[in-house]
Protein backbone atom coordinates (compact mmCIF):
# COMPACT_ATOMS: atom_id res chain seq x y z
CA UNK A 1 0.00 0.00 0.00
CA UNK A 2 2.53 2.52 0.94
CA UNK A 3 4.54 1.88 -2.30
CA UNK A 4 1.30 2.49 -4.28
CA UNK A 5 0.97 5.57 -2.73
CA UNK A 6 4.72 6.43 -3.30
CA UNK A 7 4.81 5.33 -6.67
CA UNK A 8 1.09 7.28 -7.54
CA UNK A 9 3.49 10.55 -5.74
CA UNK A 10 6.06 9.98 -8.00
CA UNK A 11 4.24 10.13 -11.21
CA UNK A 12 2.18 12.88 -10.40
CA UNK A 13 5.20 15.14 -9.58
CA UNK A 14 6.73 13.82 -12.77
CA UNK A 15 3.43 14.87 -14.75
CA UNK A 16 3.24 17.89 -12.90
CA UNK A 17 7.32 18.58 -13.94
CA UNK A 18 6.49 17.53 -17.34
CA UNK A 19 3.18 19.55 -17.86
CA UNK A 20 5.16 22.82 -17.05
CA UNK A 21 7.18 22.71 -20.12
CA UNK A 22 5.75 24.18 -22.89
CA UNK A 23 7.22 25.97 -25.84
CA UNK A 24 5.61 28.77 -27.23
CA UNK A 25 5.88 30.51 -31.05
CA UNK A 26 6.97 33.83 -30.77
CA UNK A 27 6.43 36.59 -33.42
CA UNK A 28 8.35 39.61 -34.22
CA UNK A 29 6.48 42.29 -31.96
CA UNK A 30 6.06 39.83 -29.21
CA UNK A 31 10.18 39.91 -29.18
CA UNK A 32 9.98 43.33 -29.38
CA UNK A 33 8.21 43.93 -26.88
CA UNK A 34 10.02 41.94 -24.69
CA UNK A 35 13.69 43.14 -25.73
CA UNK A 36 12.58 46.94 -25.32
CA UNK A 37 10.16 46.79 -21.91
CA UNK A 38 13.17 45.76 -19.63
CA UNK A 39 11.42 47.06 -16.55
CA UNK A 40 14.73 47.13 -15.16
CA UNK A 41 15.72 43.67 -15.85
CA UNK A 42 18.67 42.48 -17.30
CA UNK A 43 17.82 40.46 -20.21
CA UNK A 44 19.45 37.36 -21.31
CA UNK A 45 18.16 36.03 -24.75
CA UNK A 46 19.93 33.14 -26.19
CA UNK A 47 18.95 31.65 -29.55
CA UNK A 48 19.89 28.16 -30.09
CA UNK A 49 18.25 24.76 -32.17
CA UNK A 50 17.97 21.29 -31.48
CA UNK A 51 20.75 20.68 -34.72
CA UNK A 52 23.33 23.06 -33.20
CA UNK A 53 25.66 21.16 -31.29
CA UNK A 54 26.91 23.95 -29.60
CA UNK A 55 23.19 25.21 -28.45
CA UNK A 56 22.85 21.49 -27.11
CA UNK A 57 25.95 21.41 -25.32
CA UNK A 58 25.69 25.11 -23.88
CA UNK A 59 22.55 24.75 -22.72
CA UNK A 60 22.43 23.02 -19.44
CA UNK A 61 25.01 26.06 -18.52
CA UNK A 62 21.99 28.58 -19.19
CA UNK A 63 19.73 26.29 -17.23
CA UNK A 64 22.16 26.14 -14.29
CA UNK A 65 22.73 29.76 -14.51
CA UNK A 66 18.77 30.90 -14.84
CA UNK A 67 18.29 28.82 -11.71
CA UNK A 68 20.88 30.11 -9.58
CA UNK A 69 20.13 34.00 -10.41
CA UNK A 70 16.12 33.32 -10.45
CA UNK A 71 17.23 32.03 -6.30
CA UNK A 72 19.48 35.08 -5.99
CA UNK A 73 16.13 37.02 -7.18
CA UNK A 74 18.63 39.24 -9.08
CA UNK A 75 17.54 41.41 -12.11
CA UNK A 76 18.05 39.09 -14.87
CA UNK A 77 15.86 37.85 -16.98
CA UNK A 78 16.18 34.74 -19.04
CA UNK A 79 14.63 33.79 -22.61
CA UNK A 80 15.52 31.02 -25.17
CA UNK A 81 14.64 31.63 -28.87
CA UNK A 82 14.31 27.93 -30.80
CA UNK A 83 15.35 28.74 -34.84
CA UNK A 84 13.80 25.01 -35.63
CA UNK A 85 10.29 25.59 -36.91
CA UNK A 86 7.52 25.89 -34.90
CA UNK A 87 5.97 22.98 -36.50
CA UNK A 88 8.72 21.06 -34.61
CA UNK A 89 7.80 21.69 -30.98
CA UNK A 90 6.41 18.61 -30.51
CA UNK A 91 8.75 16.63 -32.64
CA UNK A 92 12.42 17.82 -31.65
CA UNK A 93 11.89 21.09 -29.29
CA UNK A 94 10.40 19.17 -26.12
CA UNK A 95 11.74 15.96 -26.35
CA UNK A 96 15.15 17.99 -25.58
CA UNK A 97 13.59 20.44 -23.05
CA UNK A 98 12.44 17.24 -21.36
CA UNK A 99 16.14 16.76 -19.93
CA UNK A 100 15.45 20.05 -17.88
CA UNK A 101 11.92 19.53 -16.05
CA UNK A 102 12.87 22.19 -13.76
CA UNK A 103 13.69 24.83 -16.74
CA UNK A 104 12.89 28.36 -15.20
CA UNK A 105 13.03 30.25 -18.17
CA UNK A 106 10.33 30.87 -20.72
CA UNK A 107 11.34 28.88 -24.43
CA UNK A 108 9.90 30.12 -27.73
CA UNK A 109 9.99 28.82 -31.17
CA UNK A 110 10.69 31.67 -33.67
CA UNK A 111 7.29 32.15 -36.07
CA UNK A 112 8.81 34.71 -38.23
CA UNK A 113 7.68 35.99 -42.08
CA UNK A 114 11.17 35.31 -43.03
CA UNK A 115 14.58 34.36 -41.46
CA UNK A 116 15.81 38.11 -42.15
CA UNK A 117 13.06 39.58 -40.60
CA UNK A 118 13.83 37.41 -37.24
CA UNK A 119 17.63 37.99 -37.23
CA UNK A 120 17.55 41.65 -37.90
CA UNK A 121 14.56 42.18 -35.27
CA UNK A 122 16.96 40.77 -32.74
CA UNK A 123 20.98 42.60 -33.59
CA UNK A 124 21.81 43.90 -37.06
CA UNK A 125 25.22 43.20 -36.57
CA UNK A 126 24.33 39.30 -36.18
CA UNK A 127 24.55 37.22 -39.20
CA UNK A 128 22.70 34.59 -38.03
CA UNK A 129 25.10 32.02 -36.69
CA UNK A 130 23.67 30.39 -34.08
CA UNK A 131 24.54 29.90 -30.84
CA UNK A 132 24.02 33.22 -30.36
CA UNK A 133 23.32 35.17 -27.20
CA UNK A 134 22.20 38.96 -26.50
CA UNK A 135 22.58 40.50 -23.61
CA UNK A 136 20.49 43.48 -23.24
CA UNK A 137 20.36 46.63 -20.19
CA UNK A 138 18.14 46.83 -18.15
CA UNK A 139 16.97 49.71 -20.70
CA UNK A 140 16.93 47.93 -23.38
CA UNK A 141 20.29 48.56 -25.34
CA UNK A 142 21.92 45.81 -26.35
CA UNK A 143 25.64 45.64 -24.89
CA UNK A 144 26.74 41.42 -25.71
CA UNK A 145 26.76 40.35 -28.84
CA UNK A 146 27.74 36.39 -28.50
CA UNK A 147 28.46 34.07 -31.23
CA UNK A 148 29.48 30.66 -30.79
CA UNK A 149 29.21 28.26 -28.02
CA UNK A 150 30.03 30.05 -24.86
CA UNK A 151 30.74 28.83 -20.76
CA UNK A 152 28.72 28.94 -17.34
CA UNK A 153 31.86 31.53 -16.17
CA UNK A 154 31.89 33.25 -19.58
CA UNK A 155 28.18 33.75 -19.18
CA UNK A 156 28.43 34.48 -15.79
CA UNK A 157 31.31 37.26 -15.94
CA UNK A 158 29.46 39.10 -18.84
CA UNK A 159 26.13 39.25 -16.87
CA UNK A 160 27.95 40.63 -13.66
CA UNK A 161 29.57 43.07 -15.53
CA UNK A 162 26.11 44.69 -16.91
CA UNK A 163 25.00 44.34 -12.99
CA UNK A 164 27.95 46.63 -11.63
CA UNK A 165 27.57 48.86 -14.13
CA UNK A 166 24.24 49.39 -13.49
CA UNK A 167 24.75 50.02 -10.05
CA UNK B 1 9.73 62.99 -39.27
CA UNK B 2 10.03 59.88 -36.92
CA UNK B 3 10.20 57.97 -40.15
CA UNK B 4 12.60 59.97 -41.66
CA UNK B 5 14.93 59.46 -38.32
CA UNK B 6 13.90 55.49 -38.25
CA UNK B 7 15.21 55.22 -42.22
CA UNK B 8 18.84 57.25 -41.51
CA UNK B 9 18.98 54.68 -38.55
CA UNK B 10 18.06 51.48 -40.11
CA UNK B 11 20.20 52.54 -42.87
CA UNK B 12 23.03 53.30 -40.58
CA UNK B 13 23.17 50.28 -38.59
CA UNK B 14 23.12 48.44 -41.91
CA UNK B 15 25.86 50.18 -43.57
CA UNK B 16 27.37 48.70 -40.14
CA UNK B 17 26.95 45.45 -40.65
CA UNK B 18 28.01 45.35 -44.59
CA UNK B 19 31.54 46.73 -43.16
CA UNK B 20 31.98 43.32 -42.34
CA UNK B 21 32.35 41.90 -45.48
CA UNK B 22 35.78 42.41 -46.92
CA UNK B 23 35.74 44.52 -50.44
CA UNK B 24 38.35 42.50 -51.86
CA UNK B 25 40.12 39.51 -50.82
CA UNK B 26 43.72 37.98 -51.49
CA UNK B 27 44.88 34.83 -53.76
CA UNK B 28 45.10 31.97 -51.09
CA UNK B 29 45.97 28.28 -51.63
CA UNK B 30 44.84 25.80 -49.80
CA UNK B 31 44.83 21.56 -50.36
CA UNK B 32 42.08 19.46 -51.33
CA UNK B 33 40.94 16.40 -49.91
CA UNK B 34 43.73 14.62 -52.52
CA UNK B 35 46.20 16.88 -51.15
CA UNK B 36 46.23 18.34 -54.42
CA UNK B 37 47.36 22.52 -54.10
CA UNK B 38 44.31 25.01 -55.18
CA UNK B 39 44.59 28.41 -55.81
CA UNK B 40 42.45 30.77 -56.20
CA UNK B 41 44.00 32.34 -58.60
CA UNK B 42 43.44 28.79 -60.53
CA UNK B 43 40.31 30.44 -61.54
CA UNK B 44 40.89 33.66 -63.26
CA UNK B 45 39.13 32.93 -66.54
CA UNK B 46 35.52 31.83 -64.92
CA UNK B 47 32.98 34.98 -64.83
CA UNK B 48 32.67 34.72 -61.29
CA UNK B 49 34.18 32.13 -57.59
CA UNK B 50 31.59 30.72 -55.99
CA UNK B 51 33.08 30.12 -52.59
CA UNK B 52 31.43 28.09 -50.05
CA UNK B 53 31.79 27.08 -46.75
CA UNK B 54 30.24 24.21 -45.54
CA UNK B 55 30.46 21.40 -43.19
CA UNK B 56 29.93 17.28 -42.81
CA UNK B 57 28.44 17.73 -39.21
CA UNK B 58 25.78 20.71 -39.76
CA UNK B 59 22.23 20.19 -40.47
CA UNK B 60 21.92 23.02 -42.04
CA UNK B 61 24.79 22.39 -44.15
CA UNK B 62 23.70 19.16 -45.08
CA UNK B 63 19.72 20.38 -45.75
CA UNK B 64 21.99 21.93 -48.50
CA UNK B 65 23.50 19.24 -50.40
CA UNK B 66 21.16 18.76 -53.22
CA UNK B 67 21.45 22.48 -53.77
CA UNK B 68 25.06 22.50 -53.29
CA UNK B 69 24.82 19.76 -56.39
CA UNK B 70 22.38 21.24 -58.39
CA UNK B 71 23.98 24.94 -58.30
CA UNK B 72 27.20 23.19 -59.75
CA UNK B 73 25.23 21.54 -62.53
CA UNK B 74 23.36 24.45 -63.73
CA UNK B 75 26.58 27.02 -63.41
CA UNK B 76 29.46 25.27 -64.27
CA UNK B 77 29.21 25.32 -67.75
CA UNK B 78 28.12 28.59 -67.25
CA UNK B 79 31.93 29.72 -66.75
CA UNK B 80 31.10 30.15 -62.65
CA UNK B 81 33.57 28.11 -60.80
CA UNK B 82 32.43 26.83 -57.42
CA UNK B 83 35.20 26.21 -54.44
CA UNK B 84 33.96 25.02 -51.06
CA UNK B 85 35.87 25.27 -48.02
CA UNK B 86 35.82 23.73 -44.68
CA UNK B 87 36.94 25.06 -41.66
CA UNK B 88 35.53 23.41 -38.81
CA UNK B 89 38.44 21.77 -36.54
CA UNK B 90 36.64 18.74 -36.02
CA UNK B 91 36.27 17.77 -39.63
CA UNK B 92 38.91 15.76 -41.15
CA UNK B 93 40.48 15.48 -44.36
CA UNK B 94 38.68 11.94 -45.10
CA UNK B 95 35.37 12.26 -43.43
CA UNK B 96 35.41 15.26 -46.10
CA UNK B 97 36.13 13.62 -48.82
CA UNK B 98 33.65 10.44 -48.13
CA UNK B 99 31.42 13.26 -47.12
CA UNK B 100 31.68 14.41 -50.95
CA UNK B 101 31.79 11.10 -52.21
CA UNK B 102 28.46 9.97 -50.77
CA UNK B 103 26.76 13.09 -51.52
CA UNK B 104 28.54 13.49 -55.63
CA UNK B 105 30.09 17.02 -55.23
CA UNK B 106 32.13 17.62 -58.09
CA UNK B 107 33.72 20.50 -56.83
CA UNK B 108 37.06 21.27 -55.12
CA UNK B 109 36.60 20.85 -51.43
CA UNK B 110 39.63 22.69 -49.22
CA UNK B 111 40.57 22.02 -45.87
CA UNK B 112 41.19 25.23 -44.21
CA UNK B 113 43.13 24.03 -41.80
CA UNK B 114 43.13 26.20 -38.15
CA UNK B 115 40.55 28.10 -39.85
CA UNK B 116 42.82 31.12 -41.66
CA UNK B 117 40.91 31.67 -44.54
CA UNK B 118 37.71 31.68 -42.28
CA UNK B 119 39.36 34.31 -40.23
CA UNK B 120 40.78 36.26 -43.33
CA UNK B 121 36.90 36.31 -44.74
CA UNK B 122 35.30 36.65 -41.55
CA UNK B 123 32.70 33.75 -41.92
CA UNK B 124 31.00 32.66 -39.22
CA UNK B 125 28.61 29.64 -40.19
CA UNK B 126 28.10 26.67 -42.31
CA UNK B 127 26.86 27.43 -45.00
CA UNK B 128 28.24 30.57 -45.75
CA UNK B 129 28.59 31.91 -49.45
CA UNK B 130 31.00 34.73 -50.99
CA UNK B 131 31.09 35.43 -55.07
CA UNK B 132 34.04 36.88 -56.24
CA UNK B 133 35.44 38.53 -59.14
CA UNK B 134 38.20 36.30 -60.56
CA UNK B 135 39.87 39.69 -62.25
CA UNK B 136 39.28 42.28 -59.74
CA UNK B 137 39.17 39.61 -56.62
CA UNK B 138 35.99 42.19 -55.52
CA UNK B 139 33.12 40.19 -53.09
CA UNK B 140 30.23 40.94 -55.34
CA UNK B 141 28.13 38.93 -53.05
CA UNK B 142 28.37 37.62 -49.54
CA UNK B 143 25.60 35.31 -47.40
CA UNK B 144 23.02 32.50 -47.98
CA UNK B 145 22.20 30.34 -50.94
CA UNK B 146 18.16 31.30 -50.49
CA UNK B 147 16.32 32.16 -47.53
CA UNK B 148 15.16 28.60 -45.79
CA UNK B 149 16.62 25.36 -45.29
CA UNK B 150 13.24 23.58 -45.92
CA UNK B 151 12.96 24.17 -50.08
CA UNK B 152 9.41 23.87 -49.79
CA UNK B 153 10.08 27.40 -47.78
CA UNK B 154 12.09 29.20 -49.93
CA UNK B 155 10.99 32.62 -51.25
CA UNK B 156 13.93 33.90 -52.38
CA UNK B 157 16.61 32.17 -54.38
CA UNK B 158 19.74 34.87 -53.65
CA UNK B 159 23.15 33.07 -54.90
CA UNK B 160 21.25 32.08 -58.18
CA UNK B 161 20.19 35.60 -58.17
CA UNK B 162 23.16 37.47 -57.80
CA UNK B 163 25.09 34.42 -60.31
CA UNK B 164 22.49 35.31 -62.94
CA UNK B 165 22.71 39.23 -62.76
CA UNK B 166 26.67 38.45 -63.32
CA UNK B 167 25.92 36.69 -66.14
CA UNK B 168 23.73 39.22 -67.82
CA UNK B 169 26.42 42.10 -67.21
CA UNK B 170 24.45 43.24 -64.41
CA UNK B 171 25.32 44.81 -61.03
CA UNK B 172 24.52 42.41 -58.17
CA UNK B 173 21.28 44.09 -56.98
CA UNK B 174 21.63 42.81 -53.53
CA UNK B 175 24.73 41.84 -52.11
CA UNK B 176 24.77 41.00 -49.08
CA UNK B 177 22.03 38.41 -46.90
CA UNK B 178 21.72 36.73 -43.94
CA UNK B 179 20.95 33.24 -42.61
CA UNK B 180 20.89 30.81 -39.53
CA UNK B 181 24.17 28.05 -39.91
CA UNK B 182 25.63 26.57 -37.56
CA UNK B 183 29.20 28.27 -36.41
CA UNK B 184 32.20 27.81 -37.63
CA UNK B 185 34.53 25.55 -35.19
CA UNK B 186 37.63 26.99 -34.79
CA UNK B 187 40.84 26.11 -33.17
CA UNK B 188 40.57 28.21 -29.77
Amino acid sequence: MRSYIFISLLCSTLMAQESKLSVLPIKQEQLEEIISHRNGNVLFLNVWATWCTPCVEEFPDIVKLADEYQRKNTAVEFIAVSADYPDEIDSLILPFLKKFPNISFKVFVADFNSMDEFISSIDQEWTGAVPATFLFSSEGKRTNLMIGQHSYDQFKTEIEKILHSSK
Amino acid sequence: MNKHLFMIVLFALTSLSLAATPDKIENFSLNDFNGKKVSLSDFKESKAIVLMFIATQCPVSNAYNERYVKLYADYNDKRISFVAINSNKAESVDEIKSHAVEHGFQFPILKDVDNIIADKLDAERTPEIFVINPSTMQVLYHGRIDDSPRESKITSRNLRRALDEILDGKDVSVKETKAFGCTIKRIN
